[in-house]
């Protein structure tokens, strides 16, 4: 793959962020519906005073002036980014919404990775498995965990998780992301305590993400398994261990590596349902919290961030597949 | 049916053994005597003292567990008045104001005013004269002043001409002439916690804000109001919104108020507040720290009750979850109350054929209130007999007259009445069970509601179901209510739902009536407005309720006129009377239905906590699954322990144990 | 060809699972269709009876309302299943369409068709779904399913791309090349079975999503309400008994899970006869 060809790619994909960045901030503006009328009504709810009242405070909180014209309010936001500045948030006061970035992204970075990790490992190896020995008890009963826990919404798992191993045994903290005595920094226990805390939602999405990716990798391994150098190997006589590391394994996996990158750039966006309940300050909660308050710059922030990964990985995944499976040969565009 | 039931009983019996496991272990409980045993053995006098601090078993640390919410760090910021504020539960152990009133009872208590009095045209407050803010600073009629300056649009400035403050601890306001009755303007200046534009810190924006202000002219237009009866032109708005948007991003980093707590720490999950060394009321802080969590799962949110971690929780759960909650721990305690809102559907008079009265109260009989209660609400209050009167239907009998009451239409559900009323207007009933419109038509109806609103899409589901097996297909939107609003203004539903008969502030007829025909539930109706011509001939929209009715008596009346004259009326006669037409008018138009009463609630903790808990000798009759309280004292001191009633902070009356 | 027709036949009779699977889906046919003629629902309140257990009256108990669990099942599987299938053949049909094109004819078509899904890919579907709404009002469960499809083809098309990137340089396929047959033939007649499997699997896990997203849907406002919905169940099933603290509710929260769990399984194990019968080197 030349240089000139990885060159081309990326530069395609620097268009496809500025085109989805561009559509994020036509399409939030012409959004219809306010956030005013239910934050009035919960205002106006806990701070006992008039619905009139409550609009009239709201009204002035928000810096936003939507009579501004669209074009200037987007040339302000192109020349913002232009510096790395991705605007101020339109609801809190003096939060810029690289800070609010900055402090949410590790949360979610580190939770997920290590759940995908763990899933897509655990998963591809399962199902490596169950297309190997089709005519056992496992295929069924893996098949029946992936489907119970694929129609289960994942974030009822991470309340079944919570009151068992959080309140009832007492194993695991209720919320955070980290205890408020522990001081943030580079010791080890606050690493730990960071850990401890992160178990229980990547334990929610480990066990909710295993079973999809042990069916994918069964699907994709049976097919594999149909290949003419697969008989050839049996034939000769490759031990069955050898045949499904060696061969059925690695096969099978490379389609899965696209949406392993897919993925990871999804779960950038968090999960706001798991995230709500282990009150887990990642990228979730804040974008489900801009989405409902209309807080477009945030939104755009965070959603911006988003694009940048999935088209990243995307990338990636071209890249390393091209390297992985010499089959294919990535041209030049 | 083998195969089915082969294959459903492996993964039931997965699954039921692993939720099993939950019933199982979430059933050991405590094995310390519960509150029950404890009252039946006698120990009511101890619970009402003081208990000293050598013999506090429970909660050494005498820390106060409560739940509530706030702007998550790096969002958090010290101005009340600033984005997201100080987090809602915090407002009431921090900040104070002259006065506080009871939301659903009107009672108005002072605080920060030791006393007032009143003439024709002023109020004088005199100030407790040992108050601190929490950064040491005293706490002077000055800030009042200064609160009413920049906050100037709260709404008790539009009655006032003047704030002066002839010392320290004397404030005077001066009303407009004609000024509003005696227990109103208390009422008006309750809802405002003056304690929170500390004057020291704010200088800058109050001075400016008092400087704008002086640039304006008094209003001569009677019908146009505005702050200290200036008018204010659009410019000075401009100039005078910027001020308050770089107040509101000016603030200190924490929050500095007057009340017992202060603050001490913030992070993403937790809150904690210290006790406030020189508050000017020792004697009512019994709690050394008050420890907020943010938990916003309502499963975690229970869990935390039945595992006594909390000292107080607000909310009344569906009813299984009630019961087996207090099962479970045998310490809690929970009380109801009336909220004065209540669930309702509104007819959207702009579509057809919602125009016609009697079509409406066709719909109206159709509906069976006690099934819509049972979903919506299990332990709300439905009210049979009325449509929608604009009063909280629980104090009906105290604001009405009963000879009024009695003239009132009784629509209790009856559905050969439905169908004679259908059949008046020109409607048939088909074969096939539906009914067609004059025209022949068979209706298909959508009711609107926020998705976010459970009891009302629960409710307005069964409506939709009930008006369908009546004959009349109707189905519901449930809407994102983000765009639910907006959209139910423009009238693009036929029937909407939203809180009606509803007091948003103080407690008062003519503050629900203000819903029902100038806010919420006018929009959603769709009530029309004046319209003016302007200079070049177009129509404009004055935004003036246009609703001339018949009343009791026969002669018709503008209600938008019987409404603005109200405040000012000083006859408590009069005043009824204005009601008792309005909601006579209200009741026999139809132009919505009461489904029920709202009802919520609150759970004390009785294991870490103590002290004078209300209707304490029915405690054991029901055990601690408390009925709505019937005396009128029993109700206040109920209504003190929902922090969406009252300004005051609850952990006064209680104390750790 | 009407050998083959009777060769698949036996060889999914022979596999007992997917025989199995192949029964309980016909069963849900059948219920989907007839169910709501054979029986009557009504959905009247009745608030002392909730959450019954199951007996021969209510075959899996009432609900929160008190109103037959089963039947409401009954009532929503026509939706569900109708919504569900059309999702998952739209967003096959898409994915593999742009997918196998992009990746096999490669060059600027790559580019453009890959531009676009990226596209699709990242930006929110929040705003988009308002706008929708806004405009358009969803009457059948084919519009649902399309606007359901709209955002789950995405990730599909990329992965069958990278699937194809490797097949297309195999022999079988470089043969036909240079035989000069078209490319739909060689997309339709020679890759597509050999991927079969693979896909097999994505319909079943872009239905049961598509019923998941419907509720969503419907929250928003897109579709009227539907309680029978079995997604919409589960939703109302957590709500309503409150998590899972409702000793009570267990059945009836399980129920719908219970149901689409079912149906999947159907549908897995039927794909499992499928592959066989498509790719006689798994037979044994």
């Amino acid at each position: 793959m030349s240089l000139k060809g990885v060159l081309k790619r990326i530069g395609v994909s620097l268009i496809t962020v500025f085109l989805a960045m561009l559509l994020t901030f036509f399409l939030l503006r012409m959004t219809p519906g306010s956030a005013i009328d239910t934050w009035a009504r919960d205002f106006a709810t806990q701070r006992g005073m008039s619905l009139e009242e409550a609009y009239r405070q709201i009204t002035a909180m928000i810096n936003y002036n939507p009579k501004e014209p669209i074009f200037t309010q987007l040339g302000r936001y192109l020349g913002g980014l232009l510096h790395g500045n991705l605007g101020m948030s339109m609801i809190y006061q003096n939060v810029s919404v690289n800070e609010i970035i900055a402090n949410a992204l590790p949360w979610t970075l580190f939770v997920l990775s290590v759940s995908l990790v763990i899933s897509f490992l655990i998963g591809i190896n399962l199902g490596a498995m169950m297309a190997f020995k089709r005519k056992t008890v496992l295929d069924p009963i893996i098949s029946i965990y992936a489907i119970l826990t694929s129609s289960v919404p994942n974030f009822i798992v991470g309340i079944l998780l919570l009151v068992i191993f959080a309140f009832q045994f007492g194993w695991f903290p209720v919320n955070g992301a980290y205890d408020p005595i522990v001081e943030p920094g580079f010791n080890l226990p606050f690493i730990l305590n960071v850990l401890y805390h992160g178990a229980l939602p990547i334990l929610t999405y480990v066990i909710t993400t295993i079973g999809t990716w042990a069916l994918t990798m069964k699907g994709s391994a049976v097919n594999v398994l149909g290949e003419d150098y697969i008989v050839a190997a049996s034939i000769r006589g490759v031990s069955e261990r050898t045949l499904m590391s060696r061969y059925v394994k690695r096969n099978a996996m490379l389609p899965l590596i696209t949406t392993l990158a897919v993925n990871f750039g999804f779960m950038l966006g968090g999960s706001p349902l798991i995230e709500n309940v282990f009150s887990y300050p990642g990228m979730g909660y804040y974008i489900g919290q801009a989405t409902q308050q209309r807080d477009y710059t945030l939104m755009q922030g965070l959603l911006l961030v988003t694009s940048i990964a999935v088209i990243l990985a995307n990338l990636a995944s071209d890249l390393i597949y091209a390297k992985l499976d010499p089959r294919v040969k990535l041209e030049e565009g | 049916m083998n195969v089915l039931s082969g294959r459903k009983r492996l993964s039931g019996l997965c699954l039921s053994i692993v939720l099993g496991a939950v019933m199982i272990v979430s059933g050991c409980g405590t094995s310390a005597p519960g509150l029950v045993d404890r009252l039946s053995a006698g120990e009511v006098k101890d619970m009402q003292q003081p208990v000293p601090d050598a013999q506090i078993k429970y909660n050494k640390d005498k820390i106060f567990h409560v739940l509530g919410g706030w702007p998550k760090p790096p969002l958090y910021q010290g101005n009340p008045f600033g984005s997201g504020g100080t987090g809602d539960t915090n407002n009431r152990y921090m900040f104070e104001g002259l006065f506080f009133f009871i939301r659903s009872m009107n009672n108005v208590y002072n605080r920060l005013a030791e006393s007032s009095e009143d003439t024709e045209q002023t109020t004088t407050v005199h100030l407790h004269q040992n108050v601190k803010w929490h950064d040491g600073a005293p706490f002077t009629s000055k800030d009042v002043w200064a609160y009413y300056r920049l906050n100037n649009g709260a709404e008790v400035t539009k009655y006032l001409t003047s704030i002066e403050t002839p010392d320290d601890y004397t404030v005077v306001f001066h009303w407009m002439n004609p000024a509003p009755y005696p227990e109103l303007r208390k009422l008006l200046l309750a809802q405002d916690l003056q304690g929170q534009i500390p004057y020291h810190i704010y200088k800058k924006y109050v001075d400016k804000a008092d400087a704008l202000l002086k640039e304006a002219k008094p209003l001569t237009d009677k019908s146009k109001d505005g702050p200290f009866n200036l008018d204010i032109t659009d410019e000075l708005s401009k100039k005078i919104a910027l001020n308050w948007n770089e107040f509101t991003r000016a603030g200190p980093k924490i929050p500095v108020g007057t009340g017992p707590y202060k603050f001490e720490k913030v992070t993403t999950t937790d809150m904690l507040l210290d006790k406030f060394e020189d508050y000017w009321r020792p004697d009512a802080v019994h709690f050394d720290k008050i420890w907020i969590k943010n938990v916003p799962e309502l499963s975690a949110q229970y869990a935390l009750v039945k595992a006594g971690k909390l000292d107080w929780y607000d909310g009344t759960p569906p009813k299984d979850i009630l019961e087996s909650l207090l099962k479970q721990n045998k310490d809690l305690v929970h009380y109801r109350m009336y909220d004065p809102a209540s669930v309702g559907l509104m007819y959207n008079i702009r579509n057809k054929p919602f125009d016609n009265l009697k079509f409406r109260q066709a719909l109206t009989y159709v509906l069976d209130k006690k099934k819509l209660r049972e979903i919506g609400n299990f332990y709300g209050q439905e009210y049979p007999k009325i449509s929608m009167t604009g009063i909280m239907p629980s104090s009906l009998e105290k604001e009405v007259d009963k000879s009024v009451l009695d003239q009132m239409t009784d629509y209790t559900t009856n559905l050969d009445k439905a169908a004679e009323l259908l059949k008046e207007i020109g409607w048939t009933k088909g074969s096939d069970g539906l009914w067609r419109d004059p025209d022949g038509k068979v209706p298909s109806f959508i009711i609107g509601a926020p998705n976010n609103w459970a009891p009302g899409v629960n409710s307005a589901q069964i409506a939709a179901e009930q008006f369908t097996k009546f004959g009349i297909p109707t189905k519901l939107k449930a809407v994102d209510s983000t765009i639910y609003f907006s959209n139910a203004d423009k009238g693009q539903y036929d029937m909407s739902m939203d809180w009606v008969d509803v007091s948003w502030g103080f407690q008062n007829p003519w503050s629900s009536m203000r819903v029902l025909f100038w806010q919420g539930t006018k929009t959603k109706v769709g009530f029309p407005n004046v319209k003016k011509k302007d200079a070049d001939g177009n129509e404009v929209d004055t935004g003036k309720l246009d609703l001339k009715l018949k009343g009791i008596d026969g002669k018709v009346y503008d209600i938008d006129k019987e409404m603005k004259r109200f405040p000012y009326v000083q006859d408590e006669q009069e005043r009824r009377k204005i009601i008792d037409n309005l909601a006579w008018i209200a009741n026999e138009n139809c132009w919505g239905v009461n489904f029920f009463q709202n009802a919520t609630g609150a759970w004390l903790n009785t294991k870490t906590m103590s002290g004078n808990f209300p209707m304490m000798d029915q405690i054991v009759q029901y055990n601690r699954d408390m009925p709505l309280a019937t005396d009128p004292d029993e109700q206040l001191a109920i209504t003190h322990l929902n922090h969406g009633f009252n300004s005051t902070y609850m952990p006064e009356e209680y104390w750790p144990r | 060809m009407s050998q083959g027709f009777i060769d698949f036949w036996q060889t999914i009779y022979r596999n007992k699972k997917a025989f199995s699977g192949m029964i309980i889906l016909a069963i849900f046919i059948f219920m989907a269709i007839f169910g709501p003629m054979m029986a009557s629902l009504d959905m009247t309140v009745n608030f002392d009876g909730r959450y019954k257990s199951p007996s021969f009256a209510h075959w899996l108990g009432t609900d929160y309302g008190g109103r037959d669990t089963f039947l409401q099942l009954v009532y929503g599987s026509r939706d569900v299943l109708s919504i569900g299938l059309f999702a998952a053949l739209f967003t096959l049909v898409l994915g593999f369409v742009i997918g196998a094109v992009s990746g096999f004819v490669g060059g600027k078509t790559d580019t453009v068709l890959m531009f676009i899904t990226n596209l699709f890919l990242t930006v929110p579907s929040f705003p988009v779904l308002m706008i929708v709404a806004a405009l358009v009002q969803i009457k059948n469960p084919v519009m649902f399913s399309f606007i359901l499809a709209a955002w789950s083809w995405a990730p599909l098309a990329r992965a069958i791309r990278s699937q194809l990137l490797s097949l297309k340089n195999r022999e079988f396929i470089i043969a036909c090349r240079i035989m000069g047959l078209k490319t739909p033939y060689i997309l339709f007649r020679e890759i597509l079975p050999n991927l079969t499997p693979y896909l097999a699997i994505n319909f079943i896990m872009a239905a049961q999503g598509a019923i998941v997203a419907s509720v969503g849907l419907m929250m928003l406002g897109l579709a009227p309400y539907s309680p029978t919905n079995w997604g919409m169940m589960i939703q109302l099933a957590v709500q309503n008994t409150g998590g899972i603290f409702n000793p009570k509710g267990y059945i009836y929260l399980i129920s719908p899970i219970m149901c689409l769990g079912l149906f999947q399984m159907a549908c897995i194990f039927f794909s499992n006869g499928l592959e066989e019968a498509l790719n006689p080197r798994l037979r044994s």
